[in-house]
């Protein structure tokens, strides 16, 4: 079993002073609800088959 | 027909032999995934969530992992630029730890899932959005997705709308690994005008 203690995280902060060109650059670039909507997860049988395949012809 | 899913790892009960057979290519992600992924889940650091054949997962018989990814509570602390507001503000987050797909899918373009090419990088992270998304509108609330991305990742996060925050996140330590990777940034929802309690830019 692994024993690492892990070592408290650093707290991830913006740099003062930098907030309100780190926030105009976020709010350019967000994402909605429709944006999210992408490829279908619905395959046909042989698709999903050939990719699991495709998982089984990888070396290991 | 049948369908992917992104489902979480502990509950999927998945098979060490189906774990330790899933390979992206770097030892230290196999290794998370088939030696710490469940105990650090148990342990509240980081949920691990697998893409995998709905139908196996419903019948407890998943024979392959597509994709997996880490993710894990987070908040980005910061202070507005008035001086004379001196308060710490945060906003949460949830950091994606790790993501990886089987090498034998990297930079191979997906044409029996997209009829555009995407690679199936493209579309198992993007199915991870989607599912990111769900959790942050109906589970967990939060406003930003957060990663630090290795030279692998940053082509794809950048291709969907993640920004580079290099210059604004103070970096981990130079001995660190992670301090070699790019902090980036997305955020989400459909009303950030005031996200940040700000006027709209």
């Amino acid at each position: 079993m692994n024993m690492t203690i892990n070592k408290p995280r650093e707290s991830t902060i913006v740099l003062k002073g930098m907030t309100k060109a780190f926030i105009k650059e976020l709010t350019k670039q967000h994402m909605t609800k429709s944006d999210f909507l992408g490829t279908s997860k619905i395959v046909s049988s042989s698709t999903m088959e050939q990719m699991k395949k495709m998982c089984e012809d990888d070396d290991n | 027909m049948q369908e992917f899913v992104y489902t979480e790892l502990a509950r999927a009960k998945i098979s060490q032999n189906v774990l330790r057979k899933f390979n992206c290519g770097h030892s230290d992600f196999n290794d998370y995934l088939v030696e710490d992924a469940v105990d650090k889940s148990a342990d509240g650091m980081g949920v691990t969530y697998v893409l995998v054949d709905k139908a196996e997962c419903e019948n407890g018989t998943i024979s392959t992992i597509f994709a997996f990814a880490t993710i894990q509570a987070m908040s980005l602390h910061y202070y507005l630029d008035e001086p004379s507001d001196t308060k710490l503000y945060s906003i949460p987050c949830v950091e994606i730890k790790y993501f990886a797909i089987p090498k034998r899918f990297q930079k191979v373009n997906a044409w029996s899932l997209d009829a555009t090419g995407k690679y199936y990088s493209t579309i198992f992270f993007e199915w991870l959005l989607e599912e990111l998304y769900r959790i942050s509108t109906s589970v967990i609330g939060f406003q930003m997705i957060f990663l630090r991305a290795n030279e692998n990742g940053e082509a794809l996060y950048r291709r969907k709308k993640f920004i580079d925050a290099s210059a604004y996140i103070i970096p981990y330590e130079q001995d660190d690994a992670l301090g070699k990777c790019t902090p980036m940034c997305l955020l989400i929802g459909d009303n950030i005008e005031n996200i940040f309690g700000l006027e709209s830019y």
